[in-house]
């Protein structure tokens, strides 16, 4: 309910909703190796199943 | 990204995570000792290629999860803050420098990260679907 009130006062449609937890897991894998001087970002497939392993799936996360 | 862009890069994270007030090529020449023309070029760079995003002055406004600018999202860490881009990214800086502390949101939401757990719980809404992230950073 929280979310539709959210949703409703900001006038955002659609989105993807994700547990705080799922986010800051995401972030130790997504950010772990940021600092190191050879970091690329990831390939899409590669990107796309580091949010799999997240829980974070469907359209909203594909980069296809 | 070319080995000196990749040296500005860490750079960057560094002055961030030690707690710079401004990240532009003049700190970050000051920092490695490097060219502040040379410098420059770097960062341009570095914001063509979506690894950061900068101000119309070049001062460097998103390193993620770092903001160069201040936001109503921060992260904490003892006495330490730190400005993040969102939500999402003041978790993630916590994430980033493995440390237990808060992460700060709009409306007085706190977070705290406690050995790998986040409470309260909660939600985050993400409005921008993953491959558009970068269509417009600023609204991401």
């Amino acid at each position: 309910m929280e979310l539709e009130n959210w949703l409703d006062r900001t006038g955002h449609v659609g989105g993807y909703t994700a547990s705080a937890q799922a986010m800051y897991e995401l972030s130790r894998d997504w950010y772990s190796n940021r600092m190191d001087e050879d970091w690329q970002p990831p390939p899409a497939e590669v990107a796309e199943a580091i949010f799999r392993r997240h829980g974070l799936t469907g359209e909203f996360w594909s980069l296809g | 990204m070319t080995p000196f862009e990749r040296k500005v890069r860490v750079s960057i994270y560094a002055l961030f995570s030690d707690g710079a007030e401004i990240v532009d090529a003049v700190a970050v020449a000051e920092r490695g000792g490097w060219d502040r023309v040379r410098v420059a070029a770097a960062i341009r760079s570095l914001a063509a290629q979506h690894r950061i995003a900068v101000t119309a002055d070049e001062r460097v406004w998103m390193a993620h999860p770092f903001s160069g600018l201040p936001t109503p999202y921060r992260a904490s860490i003892g006495e330490r803050t730190w400005y993040a881009t969102c939500a999402w990214d003041a978790l993630a800086i916590l994430a980033l420098l493995e440390g237990d502390g808060e992460a700060h949101g709009e409306n007085g939401l706190v977070w705290t990260v406690e050995a790998g757990k986040v409470s309260p719980g909660g939600l985050v809404h993400l409005v921008v679907p993953a491959r558009h992230f970068w269509d417009d950073i600023e609204f991401t």
